[in-house]
């Protein structure tokens, strides 16, 4: 397999919100997620609920690759090599890709029309999902989010961070980015629009960041070192030089 | 009607910002979907089925957690991993972990 081919993790709503806020709110709620009820392993016995919390997943992780294996379903070699792929995700792929785009005009305009085949000139295969590309301007701030699961530009960006996956995020984005944006340490101007794009199974969002003020004469290859995965996300701005 | 996974709109505390390493059993569930996936055997969209119909008491896990768990169930369903078998294994491991000195 393509190390690009990391499965996403995808849903099938065709459900996509483009939710803009002018102003931010800041509702404080207290969490109201009660996490204290443990993992429930449903297929199991009780004997396997004596198992301490911490060793279930790994247990079941390594039970459900052996099960499958003795069965003949995947090999080992398969697992293997899908494990390898992910280990070799390119973290600073994404920083080629906003820098050939701040460079090259004639790029950017590629990728902000089709990002799915823009991104495929630096090897990427975005498979059957579309890409969409939002740029971030002196009045425009676009933040990315999945509410239904994390659905993720994976094979550009690797596996979401936690935060990225986390319900308070998910939940939130929508209706206080600017909140949300502030716990990043980022503040928008409030004559800037912040734009939240919610992901879903057919439509992965990346952000072109801003290119910071001050590097005009810099080459693209020193550009790429001030893209960091989570301005690409939106949550923060490109570096400063 | 709104369902336990649509997550956008609801009340939410605040968001830990630092991100962790993905844990080696995380990086071999994901690596297992995508093994089943390349071979034809299973579909995201199966998965996700699955995710979204746990229980909310399991659906609230973290998100790893949350595919072991509905990945045990879609194996089973679709016999490539029984459950009898999965529990028998694990029951296995944990009796070779308590062998251990």
């Amino acid at each position: 397999m393509s190390p690009h081919d990391p499965h996403d993790h995808d849903h099938g709503h065709s459900h996509h919100h483009h939710h803009e806020h002018d102003h931010a709110h800041t509702h404080d709620h207290a969490h109201p997620h009660d996490h204290g009820n443990g993992p429930v392993l449903k297929y199991s016995d009780d004997s396997v609920h004596d198992v301490r919390e911490s060793d279930l997943y790994p247990l079941l992780a390594e039970a459900l690759r052996a099960v499958l294996v003795e069965r003949g379903v995947v090999s080992a070699a398969d697992i293997r090599e899908h494990l390898e792929a992910l280990d070799k995700v390119d973290d600073g792929m994404g920083g080629k890709i906003v820098a050939r785009a701040w460079t090259d005009p004639a790029y950017k305009q590629r990728l902000l029309a089709n990002g799915s085949a823009a991104v495929a000139e630096f090897g990427i295969d975005m498979g059957e999902t579309q890409l969409i590309v939002v740029e971030n301007t002196d009045d425009v701030h676009n933040l990315v989010v999945c509410t239904l699961c994390s659905c993720y530009p994976r094979a550009i960006l690797g596996l979401p961070p936690d935060w990225y996956k986390s319900k308070s995020y998910r939940a939130r984005a929508v209706y206080e980015p600017r909140a949300v944006l502030r716990e990043f340490g980022t503040a928008v101007p409030e004559n800037v629009t912040v734009k939240v794009h919610d992901s879903n199974a057919d439509m992965r969002y990346l952000v072109l960041p801003k290119r910071p003020a001050g590097t005009d004469d810099w080459d693209a290859e020193r550009l790429t070192a001030l893209v960091s995965r989570d301005c690409l996300v939106g949550v923060v701005p490109a570096a400063a030089p | 009607m709104k369902r336990h996974h649509d997550l956008g709109g609801e009340p939410g505390g605040p968001i830990d910002p630092t991100a962790h390493p993905v844990e080696p059993w995380a990086k071999l569930i994901t690596a297992t979907v995508g093994a089943l996936r390349s071979r034809g055997l299973m579909t995201v969209d199966e998965l996700r089925r699955t995710i979204e119909d746990l229980p909310p008491e399991i659906y609230d896990q973290p998100y790893f957690e949350r595919w072991a768990e509905a990945l045990a169930i879609l194996l089973d369903e679709k016999g490539f991993a029984p459950s009898a078998d999965v529990g028998a294994s694990m029951e296995r491991m944990m009796a070779e972990m308590e062998a251990k000195p």
